[in-house]
């Protein structure tokens, strides 16, 4: 049995470019070495590409409303004021997304990776509000990584209750080892990278705004995939506050 | 710094004439169309983008800055536009990895597979079903044996994402090798 890095050259071995097709390729550089040549235009040269321009922007949008929809329906979910009662179960059905919530955001955030062919850095919805989709091109093609969602909760207890409600709600789509920026109720800077098979390093610099209160939120350290940590919890005369923080492979 | 670079650069950088760029063009014509296949196995769209790389490397000379070596910038502008041209096909097709050229255009070319021997073509196809940054990753530095350093600099991606590629396409590699009974 051949080592793999044997195969792989002899592979390479074989790639072969006869001399005369060499040539004629030299030559045609050659002829067009002053030509102004519009890049974009050879890249894409089928007119299918053009056709379907339109009808990719218009599938951009459906797509997008179906996201906000579904991210709707579902992150709306139980993402109300409403109170929960204190048990550490509780807390785990807040914080974490079932397999078919996961393969369904998964879909979604394909779709959208498909849209938009120059590189998705970073998907956010805060509170069930508007869902932000920064295309900025990437500096790195770290888009063959699988993305990750970053969810952050907070919940708040005022003083005397029992009960905790949950008064923010961020969902951050982002390629891992590309750090981003964000802006909003939850601002400030993430970057999150594989460190071995289901645990992810992060370092975080944020604030976040819930319910009128900012919690700076600094966070260097690794993370099992599909568990929720408390990263801040904060014990104020009049009410206490937990900020969970989860991530999911996606 | 600049670094050492082979003389037909020297030359080219000094008088970026086309009798300069000729000689680059022979000097690293092999590298560049290397490069350029390993991404997107297919010998058509090969020539065409290795067309064009030359032609935007004598077009962007003068954004040459010397800090890494000639042959590097070449593969990077090579790099780039493999994997816009991949971007585009997948635009209008499907996801990279399911992206195959007709066998028609593979008969017709005159490099075609016909002398090939059946485990060549397989390993290519395997080749094939990985997406084009591992593939990159895993030709340029198991085949090429490129120092981190450089390859990083072609890839333009830091040192950790380069060993998780690496470590990746070995994985899916090995798995498709595997299902062809290769491995």
């Amino acid at each position: 049995m051949k080592d793999l890095n044997q195969k792989l050259k002899e592979w390479d071995a074989d790639i072969a470019t006869s001399a005369s097709r060499k040539e004629d390729i030299k030559n045609k550089i050659m002829e067009n070495l002053d030509k102004q040549v519009n890049y974009m235009e050879i890249l894409s040269s089928d007119p299918y590409f053009h056709i379907h321009k339109k009808v990719i922007y218009f599938a951009g949008i459906a797509a997008c409303l179906c996201f906000a929809f579904l991210l709707g329906t579902r992150f709306n979910k139980n993402e109300t004021a409403a109170p929960v009662p204190l048990s550490k179960n509780n807390f785990a059905h807040i914080t974490t997304l079932s397999n078919s919530e996961i393969a369904k955001l998964k879909r979604i955030v394909s779709e959208i990776d498909y849209l938009f062919p120059e590189g998705v850095k970073s998907i956010t919805q805060e509170n069930c509000g508007d869902i932000k989709i920064n295309t900025e091109k990437k500096q790195s093609l770290d888009n063959i990584m699988e993305k990750v969602l970053i969810r952050y909760i907070v919940l708040k207890r005022s003083s005397g209750e029992k009960k905790w409600k949950k008064v923010y709600v961020s969902n951050i789509v982002a390629n891992p080892g590309e750090p981003i920026q964000l802006e909003g109720d939850c601002s400030g800077s993430l970057w999150i990278y594989p460190a071995d098979q289901n645990i992810y390093a992060m370092q975080s610099d944020l604030k976040i705004r819930a319910n009128g209160e900012f919690i700076s939120l600094k966070y260097i350290g690794g993370q099992h995939l599909r568990t929720s940590r408390v990263v801040k919890d904060i014990k104020n005369p009049d009410a206490e506050y937990k900020v969970f923080q989860s991530i999911i492979r996606i | 710094m600049r670094v050492h670079e082979h003389e037909s650069v020297n030359n080219f950088l000094a008088d970026r004439s086309h009798e300069n760029f000729a000689l680059v063009v022979e000097e690293y014509f092999d590298l560049v169309n290397k490069v350029v296949f390993r991404l997107v196995l297919n010998h058509e769209d090969a020539e065409d983008l290795v067309q064009i790389t030359f032609i935007t490397a004598y077009q962007k000379a003068h954004q040459f800055k010397g800090s890494a070596k000639f042959a590097t910038w070449l593969c990077r502008i090579a790099h780039n536009h493999a994997y816009s041209f991949l971007r585009k096909k997948q635009m209008k097709f499907a996801p990279i990895h399911e992206v195959a050229e007709p066998h028609s255009s593979k008969l017709d070319h005159p490099d075609s597979d016909l002398h090939r021997n059946d485990m060549q073509i397989q390993i290519e196809e395997a080749l094939r079903s990985l997406p084009p940054e591992l593939r990159a990753t895993l030709v340029l530095v198991t085949i090429d044996e490129t120092p981190m350093d450089e390859a990083v600099e072609i890839l333009n991606c830091n040192k950790a994402t380069l060993y998780w590629r690496l470590h990746k396409a070995r994985k899916l590699l090995k798995e498709e090798l595997k299902k062809r009974n290769l491995h």
